[in-house]
């Protein structure tokens, strides 16, 4: 009994710390990229909160599809819920980001403006829609496997968002700004 | 949606913290490669904790006792977690940008170390104090608890940085 509980703490153990270590793949790319993204103040101010945003919705979502009273209930509930709070969430951080960036004296351009809220919507959007999907089918999985999902659902659906997240705002740096 | 707006000022503040301490984490070779690790552990194991505090107290668990176990729980894993994710990001540091090895390793654990001292028994008792309220915290803890700890976690590897360099 005692050897079983002791397999399945080393167990979350081991898959909470290679799912972080996981989003180190994320920080690749944005150590490969630092000295151009710290030219781009309004980004590296706004990467944080990108980065927790499609953290958190996964969280939420995981979170729900952790708590046995909620299964039952339509998925499109949960999409209707979140989208007033995405699209606020999105406004937000395209405002503060940008008056946190000119009052760190970035010179701002038209074009950079557009750039950077196109980038920043269809980022949240496309990330958003992957954890959704991904997360309906792990929860399939772990109720399979009798794993409570509040140990392991959540650091991977987090840890998963983060490399999309960074992956793009790295390729967005390189390729876009 | 107030939550998640606290929250997201939270992230913001993280990457002004980040924007402002930019000279030391640049020339702190590995500091970029580590950070959305840490982050994303930080804020993982304090939303496990939350949620799974949330869950067992529904289930009619002894406040103290799920309090007191959650929150070790959460240390031991944020102990170990460090642990590896400092390994990993160590190897990862020297192999492909040359980094010193035991500088990003030091950095994981002594970050998470410090951020779990703060953060694991203030979202606890926050947890506490939402279901008190009478509302939900799985639909609040998760945004309150991230933009916590990133600033927290932006915070405190910028000044232990400061410290290594």
């Amino acid at each position: 009994m005692k050897s079983k509980k002791l397999f399945k703490v080393l167990f979350i153990i081991f898959s909470v710390g290679i799912a972080s270590s996981i989003s180190l793949i994320g920080g690749l790319g944005i150590e490969a990229v630092q000295h151009d993204l710290v030219k781009i103040i309004p980004l590296l101010i706004a990467l944080p909160a990108l980065n927790s945003l499609v953290g958190d919705y996964a969280t939420l979502i995981a979170a729900h599809a952790g708590d046995p009273t909620e299964r039952g209930r339509s998925k499109w509930e949960l999409v209707r819920a979140m989208l007033p709070s995405v699209a606020t969430s999105t406004l937000l951080i395209l405002g503060l980001s940008t008056v946190l960036g000119f009052q760190r004296g970035y010179h701002f351009t038209a074009s950079f403006l557009a750039t950077y809220v196109m980038f920043v919507v269809c980022a949240i959007i496309s990330v958003i829609t992957v954890m959704f999907i991904l997360t309906l089918i792990l929860d399939a999985l772990l109720k399979k496997q009798k794993l409570n999902p509040d140990d392991i659902l959540i650091p991977i659906v987090t840890t998963i968002s983060d490399i999309f997240m960074l992956g793009l705002i790295a390729l967005a740096v390189k390729f876009i700004f | 949606m107030l939550g998640q707006a606290i929250a997201l000022c939270g992230s913001l503040l993280a990457g002004y913290i980040l924007e402002l301490n930019k000279a030391s984490l640049t020339l702190f070779a590995g500091a970029f490669l580590l950070l959305p690790g840490v982050v994303d552990l930080a804020a993982s194991i304090t939303g496990a904790m939350c949620a799974k505090i949330n869950h067992r107290l529904e289930k009619g668990g002894r406040t103290a006792t799920v309090l007191k176990n959650s929150v070790l729980f959460a240390f031991l894993l944020s102990l170990t977690c460090g642990l590896i994710v400092g390994l990993v990001g160590g190897t990862i540091g020297v192999i492909v940008f040359d980094v010193p090895f035991f500088h990003v390793a030091a950095l994981a654990v002594a970050t998470m170390i410090s951020v779990g001292l703060v953060s694991y028994p203030a979202m606890s008792l926050l947890t506490l104090f939402i279901r008190k309220t009478g509302a939900d915290p799985d639909n609040i803890i998760g945004p309150v608890e991230t933009g916590f700890t990133d600033a927290l976690t932006a915070f405190t590897v910028s000044m232990i940085v400061r410290l290594l360099l």
